[in-house]
């Protein structure tokens, strides 16, 4: 390798198309921001659509919330018209359900987004936690050969949207060939494509090729914080999507996001003037993760 | 030293990089780190019968059969003169002529850019 060899190092991904059939959820609650509101001291949701509480949560249910599912929390106490967890929902805070924040940008406060909760009785816990790949157009998975079983998960959603910015959950036990047990409980749909990886195994990709890459850095709704888009366009195809990698913060303001463009644009001057001897500049989640 | 790149860095200038609105699916673009290492020219798009409505930088290394690729920038409003076509080629000169690889442009533009509606694309 020289130094006209740069490299961005991409964290290396393959889909699955995911399977959540056995390890659905209890139950379902949508809240509306107009009529439910969340106080992030109590931990207490206060229901304003008419809907009774008991009929949805049960004391000990395991609550998450779908587009954010990490933390998850706990029913203490429930009643027809407010819920009390014994810890915070992911993403939730004063605002309802609020993305990013817009601290001297232009542009209007975002709105509260409606989420949706799943609730997990007591005695069915660990179906939060397991999920399974499964499709007939897919290679049949070998997760429990030798190296087969992947380190981590991450939700894919087929389009530009870029990924929410919630740890990868970890894969702590592989159950069978096609099935595996993570930290944290997670939801998908079935059919969703959901990325899995190994750790440690990234792609390089060459910097040098103009085609490849666009760099974008901010915020956004969805609260991306670097977003490499691949501008390549063989075949009228963009690359696959694992190619498009987001590290977010939560709740980065406009300070932090700045850091970390300078860190990152000084990474890469570095790189061109040859001042590194790796040659690669890498997404590095520790970094950017907490701002 | 790596002649071979080139980056420009279009930046938050009090937010003359921004994203085309502020609904709950905008994407807010204060910087972004385009890689300009190829440029062979730069123009106004959109339709001249109507409005100029983006930026286009070509590439000298165009896409097979003789097309040719650039990436497009929105602008915020229509353009009707080239002002903003000869700052983006002013920026891109001075960052061939300056010793870093990734340039930050000294002035703002003089219209907004849409970071959010960026799109490469290829023409005859």
């Amino acid at each position: 390798m020289n130094n006209t060899d740069l490299y961005l190092g991409l964290k290396q991904h393959i889909t699955f198309p995911a399977d959540n059939t056995g390890y659905e959820p209890d139950s379902e609650y949508d809240i509306s921001w107009e009529d439910d509101t969340w106080d992030p001291e109590n931990n207490t949701l206060t229901g304003g659509q008419g809907i009774d509480f008991t009929t949805i949560f049960q004391v000990g249910d395991l609550v998450f919330n779908e587009d954010w599912y990490a933390p998850h929390a706990f029913v203490t106490e429930v009643t027809s018209e407010v819920v009390t967890f014994d810890g915070p929902l992911g993403g939730l805070n004063e605002n309802g359900f609020c993305l990013g924040t817009y601290d001297g940008l232009p542009g209007p406060d975002p709105t509260p987004l409606d989420v949706r909760l799943f609730a997990y009785r007591a005695g069915n816990h660990e179906a939060a936690y397991l999920f399974s790949f499964a499709s007939s157009t897919s290679e049949p998975c070998r997760f429990t050969a030798k190296g087969g079983a992947p380190d981590y998960v991450k939700y894919w959603w087929n389009n530009d949207t870029a990924l929410l910015p919630i740890p990868d959950p970890r894969v702590v036990e592989v159950i069978d060939d096609a099935t595996v047990r993570l930290d944290i409980p997670f939801h998908i749909e079935n059919g969703n494509d959901v990325l899995i990886g190994q750790d440690g195994v990234v792609q390089r990709a060459p910097l040098k090729d103009k085609r490849y890459f666009q760099f974008y850095y901010g915020l956004s709704y969805w609260t991306m914080d670097i977003y490499v888009k691949s501008l390549r366009n063989v075949g009228a195809a963009w690359w696959e999507p694992w190619d498009a990698y987001v590290i977010s913060p939560y709740n980065a303001n406009l300070d932090q996001a700045k850091k970390r463009i300078d860190k990152w644009c000084g990474r890469i001057d570095g790189l061109i003037s040859g001042n590194y001897a790796d040659n690669w500049v890498e997404f590095d989640e520790d970094v950017f993760w907490n701002g | 030293m790596n002649p071979q790149l080139k980056f420009l860095r279009l930046d938050y200038w009090g937010g003359h990089l921004v994203y085309e609105d502020g609904g709950p699916n905008g994407v807010y673009v204060p910087c972004l780190l385009l890689n300009i290492t190829d440029t062979l020219f730069v123009s106004l798009g959109g339709n001249e019968q109507t409005a100029l409505d983006s930026i286009r930088i070509y590439f000298r290394d165009g896409y097979p059969n003789g097309l040719t690729q650039y990436v497009q920038i929105s602008l915020v409003g229509p353009q009707v003169g080239t002002e903003v076509v000869q700052w983006m080629q002013e920026q891109i000169s001075n960052a061939f002529e300056s010793d870093s690889g990734v340039y930050y442009p000294p002035t703002q533009p003089p219209i907004l850019l849409n970071g959010d509606t960026l799109y490469i694309n290829v023409t005859q």
